[in-house]
C-alpha cells in the first residue's frame, strides 16, 4: 500500500497513446524479447545469487548477473559488460526475511 | 486490450504479480522495469534506481503532498514521462503522466504500478491460474461456475 496525502496528486492528467510506428514497435518487441531473457534467467539463478545478493542490488544484462551495494554501481557493471542490452534489469534484494505487507517506506 | 504480466520469483524468494514496461528515459531512451501490481497503491511510483537511469528532469511536490507506506512517509519527487506496456499480439500502449518516484534507493525493492493506471484496466491476479492481466476493451472477464 502507498497512500497519497495532500496537494494535487491523487487525480494526476494521464494520456493513453497507442504506438503505431512500425520501426517503434520492432524496437520495442526486440527491448520487451531482451528484458524477458534477462528476467527468466534471474528467476533461474536465484540460487546461485543467495545468499550472496542479500541487502544489495543486483542487475542482470546479457543473461549475467552483477552483484554490487549501489543500484547505480551494478547498473554500471551490468551496462558495461553487456552495451548491447538494452533489456538489462535490476532489483534491490531485501535482506529481512519474512512476509511483505504492501510497500515500506522510511 | 489485454497486457500480461508474470507472478514474479524474487530475490527473498517470495513471488510477486508484475508487469514488464518501457519507462522513457532523457533522449528518448527507454529504460524497462519490472512494476509490482500494488492495487493498495493510490499512486505509481517509481523506484530511485530507475529515476536515476531515466535522467529526466524532476520537480519537487508541495510541502503538504506526501507519500506513506507501512512504515512512515518517504521523500519523493515527481517525474513527467511515459510508461509503455506491451499488449498480447504486438501491438504497444503508451500512457503520459506526472509519476512520483522515490529518492531513497532501499524505500522499496521494486517500482510499483498503482490505481492510477491499473483504474484503466480489469485487474486479473490469479496465481493458482498463474496469471497477471491487465484488460481493456475490447477485452473483458466472464466469471464462470464449476
Amino acid at each position: 500500500m502507498l497512500r497519497v496525502v495532500g496537494g494535487k496528486m491523487p487525480l494526476p492528467e494521464m494520456v493513453i497513446e497507442e504506438v503505431t510506428d512500425p520501426e517503434e514497435i520492432e524496437r520495442s518487441r526486440a527491448q520487451f524479447a531482451r528484458a524477458k531473457l534477462n528476467s527468466d534467467w534471474l528467476q533461474a539463478h536465484w540460487p546461485d545469487l543467495l545468499p550472496a545478493a542479500l541487502g544489495k542490488f543486483v542487475a542482470v544484462a546479457g543473461q549475467e548477473a552483477f552483484i554490487a551495494d549501489t543500484a547505480e554501481e551494478a547498473w554500471a557493471l551490468a551496462t558495461a559488460a553487456h552495451p548491447e542490452d538494452n533489456g538489462a534489469i535490476d532489483q534491490y534484494v531485501r535482506p529481512e526475511r519474512g512476509p511483505r505487507i504492501y510497500a515500506h517506506l522510511g | 486490450m489485454r497486457i500480461s504480466g508474470e507472478w514474479l520469483l524474487c530475490g527473498d524468494l517470495a513471488t510477486r504479480p508484475v508487469i514488464t514496461a518501457r519507462v522513457r528515459g532523457a533522449n528518448d531512451f527507454f529504460s524497462m522495469e519490472q512494476f509490482l501490481v500494488d492495487s493498495g497503491a493510490d499512486r505509481t511510483v517509481f523506484n530511485a534506481g530507475l529515476l536515476n537511469r531515466l535522467q529526466l528532469p524532476v520537480s519537487l511536490p508541495s510541502s503538504d503532498e506526501s507519500l506513506i507506506g507501512v512504515g512512515g512517509s518517504g521523500a519523493f519527487v515527481l517525474v513527467t514521462t511515459t510508461i509503455e506496456l506491451r499488449r498480447d499480439g504486438g501491438d504497444h500502449t503508451r500512457i503520459n503522466a506526472v509519476y512520483a518516484s522515490l529518492t531513497d534507493p532501499l524505500a522499496i525493492g521494486m517500482s510499483v504500478l498503482g490505481r492510477d493506471v491499473l483504474n484503466f484496466f480489469d485487474v486479473i491476479l490469479s496465481k493458482p491460474r498463474n496469471e497477471v492481466l491487465l484488460l481493456a476493451p475490447n477485452h473483458r472477464y466472464q466469471v464462470l461456475s464449476g
